[in-house]
């Protein structure tokens, strides 16, 4: 023997008490085996190097690997999720005595699926699974010396498990398959373990054994150790109380599980190690060398009892807890009851006994997180559940429909139970579940407190959240009122200065502006059009009772209004009684009767309106309200696809398909039904692809001849609070406009130059200031179609061409002059008195006055198609 | 594509590459971890696979310094043997750790150490080569030792060396390399002059947590226990003191805290070991803080005989303290038994408590009382006390200094009330309540606590993890209570007792009985029809013989009857004693478990719960026994036997 590393440098004083092992020359390899002792080979020349000294090297890598794993926490780190899997077959019964089929059989098969995942065992050894496990649970063998002390002495079991032979669960069941019953020993409690274990396949062969040096000819053996892990059953132990499992021997008792589990989380929340005793005070208190501590005291409390391992917590790593039921087929796996997370540094040792630690106080939170997922939705209120839980960890996770806030009612806990809700942000949660997760768990038998916190995000916190009936106070509802009133004013404001910018645009460009449908701000209550259609400018119609016909409208729009596919016809109306339809009317170039004619054309909504010409179409029925109802006094919004016109209600085909016409007449009719109505007719215009246009707003299209059939329209002012001032102050006022209008100067211009030739009549439109009469103007006037903007231009088109005639006439004249100065004066002064210097070449190169015309002409074009810009002031 | 891991030089240029890289520093090579590179037809010397263990043993001790050093498991140190006869034994148990240099020491089994047998470690002094000093007699060592172990290994197993040569002698070397653990006793660097054991205690403890000094720590060792030895009697024995284990570390920290948590958590432990070191007298006596210890940690004991209530202090009723200094801030609260965990746990971050601090700094010193009790005592105590927290004064000496100068004036010149208000006697009835209250709960932490109460600093910015949402009181289904009573009645005739009676109870206290014997546990077996009866019907036919005697008590002591009822058959685990002792017999003692007239005389005993208790905590052939003597004494009516199976028979 001799030391290799002793103490070198040891301090002043410092004095070894004992080496373990103690140093000595042999170590029996018995020896290191039963103590623990950590080896290597010592490794020198000549020295010989059996098997034996090379596996004895392994063993000793891989136990100091091991031995260092075990700072890490034992158990299971990711995976490794147990299920069950039951599976009903039915055979037919065989035929008996006289041909007679027997009753079916029903055979249950149940199989367990391991889910892929890895873990590690208190021992510091590792297991891994790769892939997910489908296996019997018959076929897993049950751990001997467990089992032994459940087994009957005299029984022929005690045999096979003193010679270590491998029973499997469905070894332990008797004979009669089919209707299995377990042994009568066996607890219906089992964990299901996986034992690192480490396999080679040694065949006994001469010729795998035999070395035949190296060559290449003769395939090595191919022996290896690999490791793995063996799944076995380890019976509850038999010194542990252990619930019973049913009360009436065939029924599992529903609480089992709990208790099961909760036995093992009481049992770990008792100190581990074996303390002993550090104090010399309670030594000296002691009587006599290696006596038990003193008595107790009367009335004191017993010391915690010591918590002795699990035995599976000594064989591997435990997957579930299994209980079995009067078949002995699995009924539940409990994997938090058992499983503990692993990986990652290990807790030290606890700061107070009996307190347990993070790992116990998870698993406990996971348990009742597993069992209560596991129920059927229906047996998750308190009746029920008294039946499952006798405990529950002092922190939880409870399903939703265990709470009622608006009823104020809660059917998770006993009604013993005092319980509070509060809201909670959702960050906050985790937080709180570690703060209460260490408390004493609740017992459902006795009364008890429990908050109930509700985690909402942040956003959407309040302390007051859950208090649902809370009352709203009044400064609400007229604050939220006044706002409102507010957002009506801004929406008719804005719908006053968009048909404002509609008719200085519809005349300054002679384009409809287009706004889009949906205001892509509006709130969800906000009705857009319609709530702005409470202080436009609408026309009133009064209609008697008795299915009477009434329209009303205008003919010969000069500014028309263009229809496409696309478009539909979109027109606002309000009643204050019921009607039987409502209808709106143009006309159109269509084949009636085999000829080309004007034909009136449109929709209806509701009943087929009289007298109506050959192409009005049914747009569908009046819009009703949630209760089947037309409603009355409010306004609704008609729409009607232009294309519908494009089918011929009556076989007749129409000339001019609907596309891209342009209309100049529009009426709007009605037909009462029993009772006479008061309809109000609001905006009407286009809708295509969620962009709308008004084509009649506060007044009818310019040019537009008023007509109505029977009885007066009145256009007034649905007044949605908006004053005159008000009204005047957001721009030009619409009121002058009525069916007809002055234009002012231009018709001072019209009235002037209407006779002179090429002059403005064609621009300005004919008759231009009349208010009746039904002649259609034979040229439409082109300032009411394409606006001022297009005036301007054709204008100044006119006026440069009249300048054009003037420039030519005078280069023409001092052309003349020049040459005449030439005959008289000579070229020289001729030459001085021309004022363009250019001229004066033309003329002195050209010899012929003919000629010298045509280069003017041309030098006049070219001037003319130089574009030079126009000075700016 | 990534760059190589493994770099091989195959060519002179590849070697002319790699130099440059390990010249500029581009690639750096530690020497320490060297393998041989293997290839076939290699010549395999010894010196080969050597160097193959070797590197393995460095990576080994490199990551085992990553994890930290400490103790992994086990490895406490223990008393044995007996100290009266001065023979004092130290007992290892069986553990692992690692030293600060990344050394694996383990002990595979417990260890005994002898301090009396030093003489023959000298064997072992001289193998392992340290020098033994002319001074260090063995007999009459006094001292601070530090009891540490060091990685030790030494050759064994001696195997044949064949020659290599023909004429070569065949030899004999050692084949194995045993990796040993010794244990060394360092002293401990004191500095201190004369001072008692308990002085030098309180010193060495603020050295070491307070200001953090690490006297003694060596590279190469692993501190398990500090002893104090006079004249070769060990004095005391402190493993927290040195001991560190290795677990995890709170990774959020700001930098600003001063001790590591693995060190906060080994000063709790050691002042726990420390208290539990301080004889009975002193303990029952009460005392200062200052006698024992420098610093505390900032939560800990306190003897609770040093709170006393007093109901004619100057200034009224009031609880007084005699632990903390006198200008120390003090509150008291009863506190639930099982939140004293987290508690602990939540403080342990706090600044320590320095007991010879100036008066200023004492001053802002704010410190809670607890006094750990279990919920349903909890629920009375609210309800006798009003409040269960109380400012606590300190006791005579300090009162000059903490009362202010107001204070002073407005008691010269109040006068005595000779007049007995009713308000009067509503103080004093509560003064009454506290003072019982406190007796209780001394006693109850005399049984459990080593009668302490616990201290915890308090934060001067308070936090919690409290939500501020305001509560709502959620219902359950009341109507589930009466159902599930009167379904009883009608299963059980017993019952019927307890409903008629409670009817003309007190609202509040029928209330309690309806709740109490709603309980699951309490609930009808299936086999009671048949006259088999289960443990439920035990313990509810136990409750209501207990209820029978609390129908009898004067309506103003009906409520803490049959609260005390509940208390009693609220215990989370009840009726898993009997259940266990009816596993633990045969078929006929169960079915005496299950006759209605043996369960009458457990009832009647008047300790059922009790007796559920007591087998709790038994096993094997004891529970086995325990329930044959509980079966028979029933079976015979012997109610007395049965009292006397159980310590404390309910008065």
């Amino acid at each position: 023997m001799e030391v290799i590393q002793g103490i070198d440098a040891p301090l002043p004083g410092e004095r070894p008490l004992a080496v373990v092992p103690p140093l000595a020359p042999y170590v029996r390899p018995e020896q290191v085996e039963a103590d623990g002792i950590r080896k290597r080979l010592n490794l020198f020349a000549q020295r010989a190097l059996t098997h034996v000294a090379l596996s004895d090297e392994q063993a000793a890598r891989i136990n100091d690997t091991a031995l260092l794993a075990q700072a890490v926490s034992a158990g299971v780190i990711d995976g490794l999720e147990l299920a069950i899997e039951s599976s009903t077959t039915v055979t037919p019964g065989t035929a008996g005595d006289g041909g007679v089929a027997g009753p079916p059989i029903t055979t249950i098969t149940t199989r367990f699926m391991l889910m892929p995942g890895h873990a590690i065992a208190a021992n510091g050894l590792d297991v891994e699974l790769a892939y997910p496990l489908r296996f019997d649970p018959d076929d897993i063998a049950v751990h001997g010396e467990t089992l032994g002390h459940w087994v009957p002495e005299g029984d022929a079991l005690h045999t096979r498990i003193a010679n270590g032979d491998e029973i499997r669960l469905g070894e332990l069941m008797k004979p009669d398959v089919d209707h299995r019953q377990p042994l009568d020993f066996l607890p219906h409690a089992m964990v299901l373990v996986a034992q690192p274990v480490t396999v080679a396949i040694r065949e006994a062969s001469e010729e795998l054994s035999v070395c035949e040096n190296a060559t290449d000819a003769v395939d090595s053996p191919d022996i290896a150790w690999e490791d793995g892990f063996r799944l076995v059953w380890v019976p509850w132990p038999k010194e542990r109380a252990l619930a019973p499992w049913t009360a009436d021997g065939t029924a599992m008792d529903t609480r089992f599980r709990n208790r099961l589990a909760y036995t093992i989380f009481d049992d770990e929340r008792h100190p581990l190690e074996l303390d002993g005793i550090r104090s010399v005070r309670r030594m000296t208190e002691s009587r006599a060398p290696d006596d038990p501590p003193p008595p107790r005291r009367r009335g004191e409390a017993p010391p915690p009892p010591l918590q002795q391992p699990w035995p599976w917590e000594e064989i591997g790593v435990p997957l579930a807890l299994v209980g079995f039921d009067n078949a002995f087929r699995p009924a539940f796996a409990d994997r938090a009851a058992v499983v503990r997370q692993g990986g990652g540094p290990h807790n030290r040792t606890r700061l107070l006994r009996m307190a347990g630690d993070d790992a116990l106080w998870q698993a406990r939170v996971a348990q009742m997180l597993e069992q209560v997922a596991e129920l059927p939705p229906g047996e998750r209120d308190a009746p029920q559940l008294v039946t499952h839980f006798e405990r529950l960890p002092p922190a939880g996770v409870l399903p939703l429909d265990a709470m009622d806030f608006e009823k104020k009612r809660q059917s998770f806990f006993p009604a013993t139970y005092e319980v509070q809700v509060q809201p909670v942000p959702l960050d906050m949660v985790d937080a709180l579940m570690a703060e209460s997760a260490p408390l004493a768990s609740l017992n459902l038998s006795a009364t008890d407190q429990v908050q109930v916190l509700v985690p909402v995000p942040s956003r959407f916190y309040e302390p007051d959240l859950l208090n649902l009936d809370e009352r709203i106070h009044p400064l609400f509802d007229l604050e939220i009122s006044r706002l409102e009133d507010e957002r009506l004013r801004l929406l008719q404001r804005r719908d006053a200065l968009r048909r404002r910018i509609d008719l200085l645009t519809k005349a300054a460009s002679g384009v409809l502006p287009r706004y889009a449908e949906d205001d892509p701000n509006a709130l969800p209550d906000e009705n857009g059009a319609l709530d702005a259609m409470a202080s436009a400018r609408v026309r009133d119609v009064q209609v008697v009772a008795g299915n009477t016909a009434h329209w009303h409208g205008f003919q010969g729009a000069q500014a028309k209004l263009p229809l496409t596919p696309g478009d539909a016809l979109m027109v606002f109306v309000r009643f204050n009684a019921p009607v039987a339809s409502l209808s709106v009317r143009t006309r159109v170039m269509a084949m009636a009767d085999g000829r080309l004619t004007l034909q009136p054309a449109g929709f209806y909504w509701g009943a087929k309106p009289v007298e109506q010409g050959l192409l009005m179409v049914n747009a569908g029925a009046l819009p009703t309200d949630d209760n089947g109802q037309v409603p009355t006094n409010t306004w609704l919004r008609l729409l009607a696809p232009v294309t519908l016109l494009d089918r011929n209600a009556a076989g007749q085909g129409i000339a001019n398909p609907i596309a891209n016409v342009s209309i100049d007449t529009l009426e709007f009719g009605v037909l009462t039904a029993d009772t006479g109505a008061g309809i109000t007719w609001g905006y009407c215009g286009t809708l295509n692809g969620g962009l709308e246009s008004y084509w009649v707003a506060d007044a009818f299209p310019p040019g537009s001849i008023p007509s109505t059939n029977s009885g007066p329209f009145t256009w007034s002012r649905d007044d949605g609070g908006v004053t005159e001032a008000e009204n005047n102050s957001w721009g030009v006022s619409v009121d002058g406009i009525k069916g007809t209008f002055n234009v002012g100067e231009l018709a001072t211009l019209a009235a002037t130059f209407e006779g002179a030739a090429g002059g403005l009549k064609r621009e300005i439109g004919e008759d231009w200031s009349r208010s009746s009469g039904e002649t259609l103007p034979a040229i439409a006037p082109p300032l009411i179609e394409q606006g001022l903007a297009a005036l301007i231009v054709r204008l100044d088109q006119r006026i440069a061409a009249a300048d054009d005639h003037v420039e030519v006439g005078f280069l023409r004249a001092r052309t003349d002059i020049y040459r005449l100065r030439n005959g008289v004066l000579g070229t020289a002064m001729a030459g001085r008195l021309l004022t363009s210097p250019a001229a004066a070449d033309l003329v002195q190169q050209s010899e012929s006055p003919v000629l010298t015309d045509k280069v003017f002409a041309d030098y006049f074009d070219r001037a003319k198609g130089l574009n030079v810009p126009p000075r700016t002031p | 594509m990534p760059l190589p891991d493994a770099i091989t030089v195959d060519s002179t240029s590849a070697r002319t590459a790699l130099q440059g890289a390990l010249d500029s520093g581009a690639i750096v090579v530690d020497a320490g971890r060297r393998r041989p590179f293997y290839f076939d037809g290699r010549f395999l010397t010894a010196a080969d696979l050597v160097a193959d263990q070797n590197y393995i043993r460095a990576r080994q001790s490199d990551l085992a310094q990553a994890i930290g050093s400490g103790v992994i498991r086990g490895l406490m140190v223990s008393l044995g043997g007996n100290l009266a006869t001065n023979n004092p034994q130290l007992v290892i148990q069986p553990g692992l750790g690692v030293t600060p240099a990344g050394d694996l020491v383990y002990i595979a089994e417990a260890t005994p150490l002898s301090l009396a047998a030093i003489p023959e470690s000298q064997i072992v002094d001289a193998q392992l080569g340290v020098k033994l000093l002319a001074n260090a007699a063995v007999g009459n060592r006094t001292g601070l030792y530090v009891l540490a172990l060091r990685p030790i290994e030494f050759s064994a197993n001696p195997v044949p060396a064949y020659p290599t040569t023909l004429d070569g002698i065949r030899s004999v070397h050692d084949g194995d390399i045993i990796e040993a653990t010794a244990v060394t006793l360092i002293p401990y660097p004191d500095r201190a002059g004369t001072e008692n054991a308990d002085d030098k205690r309180a010193r060495v403890a603020r050295e070491i947590f307070f200001e953090g000094q690490r006297p003694g720590v060596l590279q190469e060792a692993l501190p398990l226990a500090l002893l104090f030895i006079d004249n070769g009697r060990l004095v005391w024995l402190d493993v927290f003191m040195v001991r560190r284990e290795i677990g995890a570390e709170p990774t959020i920290a700001a930098g600003l805290s001063q001790r590591p948590r693995a060190l906060l958590e080994a000063w709790f432990k050691q002042h726990i070991d420390h208290v539990d070191d301080i004889d009975a007298k002193a303990m029952s006596d009460g005392f200062a803080a200052t006698r024992y210890f420098d610093v505390l940690p900032p939560v800990g004991l306190m003897p609770a005989a040093t709170l006393r209530f007093d109901p004619g202090a100057p200034g009224g009723s009031a609880l007084l303290q005699s632990f903390f200094p006198s200008l120390v801030d003090c509150e008291f609260a009863f506190v639930p038994a099982d939140e004293v965990a987290s508690l602990v746990d939540g403080a342990l971050g706090l600044p320590p408590i320095d007991l010879t601090a100036s008066d200023e700094d004492l001053d802002q010193l704010s410190v809670l009382v607890l006094a750990p009790v279990t919920r349903s005592r909890l629920t009375r105590l609210k309800r006798e006390l009003e409040n269960v927290t109380r400012i606590v004064r300190p006791a005579a000496p300090g009162m000059l200094a903490k009362r202010l100068p107001l204070d002073a004036l407005l008691r010269v010149g109040q006068r005595p009330s000779r007049l007995v208000s009713p308000e009067m006697v509503r103080a004093q009835a509560l003064d009454a309540a506290w003072q019982s209250a406190l007796t209780e709960a001394q006693g109850l932490v005399q049984r459990q606590n080593r009668g302490c109460f616990w201290f915890v600093r308090r934060r001067q910015l308070p936090y919690f993890a409290e939500i501020s949402g305001v509560t709502l009181r959620l219902a359950g289904n009341a109507a589930d209570i009466d159902r599930t009573v009167n379904e009883r009645v009608t299963a059980d005739t017993q019952m019927k007792f307890v409903t008629d009676t409670a009817a003309g109870f007190p609202k509040l206290v029928q209330a309690e009985t309806y709740n109490l014997f709603a309980a699951d546990r309490l609930r009808v077996s299936p086999s009671f029809a048949t006259n088999q009866l289960g443990t439920s019907d035990l313990l509810r036919r136990g409750a209501i013989e207990d209820f029978k005697l609390a129908a009898n008590k004067p309506d103003e002591d009906k409520h803490a009857a049959v609260l005390d009822i509940a208390r009693r058959y609220g215990d989370a685990t009840l009726g898993s004693g009997y259940d266990a002792l009816r596993a633990a017999v045969d078929v006929d003692v169960q079915k005496q478990f299950a006759d209605p007239n043996v369960v009458a005389q457990l009832a009647v005993s008047g300790v059922a719960p009790e007796i559920d208790r007591a087998a709790r905590v038994l096993s094997g052939d004891q529970l086995q026994a325990f329930a044959v003597k509980v079966a028979s004494a029933a079976a015979a009516g012997n109610v007395a036997a049965l009292r006397s199976l159980v310590a404390q028979p309910p008065q």
